[in-house]
């Protein structure tokens, strides 16, 4: 995994923890399978870099052009909708 | 069992920061639907197939005979033919997400708490919208069974309603700000009764 995936994953893994944590009771049960997909992942990941070293090289493939630009209009879209809606309670 | 991680992980994030943006009431939520953004985005990131070879699965059983007389051209497979592009991962995706939004929806009926933390409904405000009864906080004081019979009610500050029961099953009522036993209770028969909406209004 190279390093922006790297911090692509903590940071979602930190997120997930957070967001279980913070939940109330209930939810909390809905939320846990976050962390624990986190954890098995991080795990597998430190596991496979001690077994053979750093990898140097990609295991997925690449972040295409056309995922950046399908993530940037959803973000975009959202965000705008959510602009529009507390301009309207306001 | 990674991949149903996977896939549940990825509605539960899509639910919520969809919610999270769209429930949005000021800035600050939707700052912490923006922060929330990226997790989303990872997720479906591991949804989204990437392009291999799709798995055709016919839906008839080849018999290789023991003997090809002529083979002149190769004959197309019927599933080939009928679903060029069938994934097998596709369905299982279906599957997944109905029976996820499935769960959902029954926790969704059944707990009014996980509908206020998904979107980030205040308790307190939520109370404060909902009808307040003008009896709230009365509590049975006294009771005279004869015809026509009374009911007093008393709440914790003192003040005080009588409801009066006549015999053609008419409820009258009379209240009081205080002293329930000599103003209220004491002369019940010769207070002022009247219908709830003008007493109470």
């Amino acid at each position: 995994m190279n390093l922006f995936g790297k911090i692509f994953l903590y940071y979602s893994a930190i997120l997930a923890i957070f967001a279980t944590v913070s939940a109330s009771f209930p939810l909390q049960l809905i939320f846990l399978p976050l962390p624990i997909y986190f954890g098995w992942v991080i795990f597998s990941e430190v596991k496979n870099a001690r077994k053979n070293g750093p990898s140097k090289g990609l295991k997925h493939a690449p972040l295409g052009k056309k995922m950046v630009l399908v993530s940037l209009a959803i973000f975009l879209m959202l965000l705008g909708m959510g602009v529009i809606n507390i301009n309207k309670l306001q | 069992m990674k991949k149903v991680l996977i896939y549940y992980n990825f509605i539960l994030v899509t639910i919520i920061t969809v919610s999270g943006f769209l429930g949005a009431t000021s800035i600050p939520q939707l700052l912490s639907a923006v922060i929330f953004f990226p997790l989303a985005v990872y997720f479906w990131l591991r949804v989204v197939p990437r392009r291999r070879q799709a798995l055709l699965i016919p839906d008839r059983v080849l018999v290789i005979p023991n003997v090809i007389p002529k083979v002149t051209e190769p004959e197309k497979d019927k599933a080939e033919e009928g679903h060029p592009g069938f994934d097998i991962n596709r369905r299982t995706f279906v599957k997944l997400i109905g029976s996820a939004g499935l769960a959902l929806f029954l926790f969704a009926m059944f707990t009014k708490k996980s509908q206020q933390a998904f979107f980030g409904k205040d308790p307190a405000a939520a109370q404060e919208s909902g009808i307040k009864h003008p009896t709230d906080g009365y509590t049975i004081a006294r009771i005279d069974d004869g015809s026509p019979a009374f009911y007093g009610f008393l709440n914790k500050e003192g003040s005080w309603f009588i409801m009066r029961e006549e015999s053609d099953g008419v409820y009258k009522y009379a209240k009081g700000a205080s002293d329930f036993l000599e103003a209220g209770w004491g002369t019940r028969d010769m207070l002022a009764y009247g219908e709830f909406n003008t007493v109470f209004d």
